[in-house]
């Protein structure tokens, strides 16, 4: 039975009077891995950091667990909680080692134990290869290091729906593969999960749904690989033709 | 936010219950101290010293200091006669008036002469001590037989910053007024490198000075050769709250009792006592 | 070495130093201690102020989410902070002084002396430069920083107060180790308020004498002594942090 989890309906989202986001609407349902590709100045990267409120839109609602994220009157603190969000740059607690990184947000907000929260960090840490790491300064970690690290720091949550905001773009090529594979094996337990990125190949291939934006609008969307497969939009089939001949 | 007004409204209470504090005159039958405040750096008069003897009086609120001094004689003397304990305070010398009147201290007994600026403020005693204007210079220099001021024409003359005796310099006709200078230390070392002719100075605070300075002597004019002062000028007293009118008379009393060679005694012992 | 009872004649600089140095012990302690507490508690006290100041200065104001009670009192607190802190960097420390000891003593409160007052001042001003130096760290600090723990769920608070101070505390810690060797040479203008640090004992140690110049180079000694050991600290502290930075 799928059910929606996150309810966007017409977003719009303006910088100095220049349109970013013109008249968003999407559903997205629970389990399902969705991926947002376009260029640069497209709005994708906007449109995520809109859903947990980091960027504020000016129009339109957010809906999820019932209430809309742009009703001032909630806690967008406690919905936050259950959204864990994957930067480009990483954004480790430069001042904590990796353990600390991972249990400061359970341990002050889940309010979870101190020995419960250390067991199941490096449980985690296990699961993305780095439990050796735990209790090294995060500083000593290559960029695909840190970025495991931090997907391992947003699980800890236990999120509802992870956000990936270009995760890999970062990184040195030889580390893509790592960090994708932790992503594919988030996405094999079933969680809900948008994605920004630029990895075609990666999109393709777990993708239950591809959007592609452009100048502030979804162009289209196509489920698992299609979009890649048959385009339908002129717009669609240029972006993907630049792309596609490497 | 919520502690910055609680902050303010704590602040505004404790404003508004203290400034309720009344103040009656000093009451001698019900008071147990009397407390003096002084600078503590104005040898003769008064000094700070480490060690105790039978003259000095320990600094209050501060352990390991002493003061002495003829000033601190004379405040046992009247708190003698008051049959109060006496507690004394170190303050700097602006700082004593005000300290009177907030109440922190009920006399000051500091060498302070009875300007009549100052008396627009407080109440002053009879005076406890008359001292002369005298001139301090070298035994080699041009002027150490001078006896008038007459001798010192084109003489080069200073003084301390703010004093009386900065004043009296313009009375030496023909004089080289020199620029007056922070403390009587700098005063001692300009005359001693011939730098200046000579400075003025109360005759307590030159004997001092001469007697740690074997090459100084000073000179005392006869009357109608030094400097034409008022009495107000060379007399220091005590200075109370204009209020506490029963305390001056007892005060006043208590000062008739000390004659005057006692009170120079006093202050000959003192000046040997200072540290030299 | 001699202990000098008599004090030696005017030229004898060294024996005078030495004489002043022996007789007058308990006054140059007395100094030290004074010089000593009022830099470190002042110190110790306005970083703490400081701190508390800079979580309300760097609360953002939401129109949409607060309520305009909240608001109000937000930008009314940031406003007088700011105000606070421009007033107390602009004035010298020895005017606040003067101000506040002569301002406070019409209260008649019995507590209210000279040493409470040069507590006071200081701790006030060094709260106004510390809240700088923390201002400028934070703003060192990356943003994603703040956009990672708003994101796991923390408010603005919590963020400020368990990632980015830290933070931005362990950047300036050079800075506050400076403020407190500034803080030492300047408690020397408390002396106006008759409070007995280094500078005033060595006033009361020579007007009986009139040996300023040997007094004077006896505080100087000592004021170099404190600031030199503690330099040593703050350099050692930077160089740890640095080898720290290298490692990545």
């Amino acid at each position: 039975m799928s059910h929606v989890l996150l309810k966007v309906s017409n977003l719009m989202k303006s910088f100095n009077n220049h349109i970013v986001l013109n008249d968003i609407s999407l559903d997205i349902t629970k389990g399902e891995v969705v991926s947002i590709i376009g260029a640069s100045g497209s709005g994708k990267t906007t449109l995520l950091r809109c859903l947990n409120l980091l960027e504020q839109p000016n129009d339109g609602s957010i809906v999820y667990h019932n209430q809309n994220l742009m009703d001032p009157t909630i806690d967008i603190n406690k919905h936050r909680m259950n959204m864990g969000m994957v930067f480009q740059n990483f954004n480790l607690f430069q001042h904590l080692n990796v353990i600390d990184n991972l249990i400061l947000g359970p341990k002050k907000l889940l309010h979870v134990p101190h020995e419960q929260a250390v067991r199941e960090a490096l449980e985690k840490l296990s699961l993305v290869g780095l439990e050796s790491f735990a209790y090294q300064s995060v500083r000593t970690l290559s960029g695909g290091q840190k970025q495991r690290v931090a997907i391992a720091r947003a699980l800890m949550m236990h999120p509802d729906i992870m956000l990936f905001d270009e995760p890999t773009s970062a990184l040195d090529p030889e580390m893509v593969g790592d960090v994708l594979n932790v992503i594919k094996d988030v996405a094999k337990t079933g969680m809900t999960m948008v994605i920004v990125t630029h990895e075609m190949a990666f999109a393709r291939d777990i993708s239950d749904r591809v959007i592609y934006m452009d100048q502030g609008e979804i162009v289209e969307i196509q489920n698992n690989d299609q979009l890649f497969i048959s385009p339908q939009k002129e717009r669609t089939k240029a972006f993907l033709s630049r792309f596609m001949n490497t | 936010m919520r502690k910055i007004v609680t902050l303010i409204i704590l602040l505004t209470a404790i404003f508004t219950v203290s400034a309720c504090s009344t103040d009656s005159g000093f009451d001698i039958t019900s008071e147990t101290e009397i407390v003096v405040g002084l600078e503590a750096a104005y040898a003769p008069f008064n000094w700070a010293t480490p060690t105790e003897n039978s003259f000095t009086v320990p600094i209050a609120n501060q352990s390991g200091f002493y003061t002495d001094g003829f000033d601190v004689v004379m405040a046992q003397e009247i708190a003698d006669a008051l049959g109060l304990t006496l507690v004394i305070r170190a303050i700097e010398w602006d700082g004593l008036i005000p300290a009177l009147l907030a109440g922190e201290i009920d006399l000051i007994i500091a060498g302070m002469s009875p300007t009549s600026e100052r008396a627009q403020t407080v109440a002053f005693s009879d005076p406890y001590f008359q001292s002369e204007q005298v001139m301090v210079v070298r035994n080699d220099g041009d002027f150490a037989n001078a006896t008038s001021l007459n001798d010192f024409e084109g003489a080069r003359i200073v003084a301390q910053l703010g004093t009386l005796q900065d004043d009296l310099i313009d009375q030496i006709p023909g004089v080289n007024h020199l620029d007056a200078v922070n403390d009587y230390a700098t005063l001692v070392t300009s005359l001693l490198n011939n730098a200046s002719d000579g400075f003025v100075a109360e005759l307590p605070v030159a004997m001092g000075i001469v007697a740690a300075n074997p090459s100084l002597s000073y000179i005392t004019f006869a009357d109608g050769d030094g400097f034409s002062v008022s009495a107000e000028d060379v007399t220091v007293s005590v200075a109370l709250r204009q209020e506490d009118t029963a305390l001056l008379s007892a005060i006043n009393e208590a000062l008739t009792a000390i004659s005057t060679e006692t009170r120079n005694g006093y202050m000959e012992a003192a000046l040997s006592r200072q540290p030299q | 070495m001699f202990i000098f009872n008599v004090l030696p004649p005017r030229d004898a600089f060294f024996e005078t130093v030495w004489y002043l140095i022996s007789n007058y012990q308990t006054f140059f302690l007395t100094g030290i201690f004074y010089t000593l507490m009022l830099s470190i508690i002042g110190t110790g006290g306005g970083f703490m102020i400081a701190f508390f100041f800079t979580i309300v200065r760097t609360r953002k104001i939401d129109r949409l989410r607060q309520s305009t009670i909240t608001i109000l009192l937000t930008k009314l607190s940031q406003g007088l902070i700011n105000v606070y802190i421009t007033i107390f960097r602009g004035t010298p420390m020895m005017v606040q002084a003067m101000i506040f000891y002569y301002g406070v003593s019409r209260l008649q409160l019995s507590f209210w002396t000279p040493i409470v007052a040069g507590f006071v001042v200081v701790i006030l001003n060094t709260t106004a430069y510390i809240s700088e130096v923390l201002r400028s760290g934070i703003n060192g600090v990356d943003q994603g920083q703040l956009e990672a723990s708003r994101s796991l769920g923390f408010s603005h608070g919590q963020s400020m107060r368990l990632v980015i101070l830290p933070q931005a505390i362990r950047q300036s810690l050079p800075a506050i180790g400076n403020e407190f060797i500034i803080n030492l040479k300047d408690t020397s203008v408390l002396s106006v308020i008759g409070v007995t640090e280094i500078f005033r004992a060595t006033q009361l140690a020579t007007s009986p004498n009139y040996r300023t110049t040997e007094g004077f180079f006896i505080a100087a000694i000592l004021y170099l002594m404190m600031t030199l050991i503690a330099s040593l600290f703050v350099n050692r502290f930077e160089q740890s942090s640095q080898r720290k930075e290298a490692m990545v």
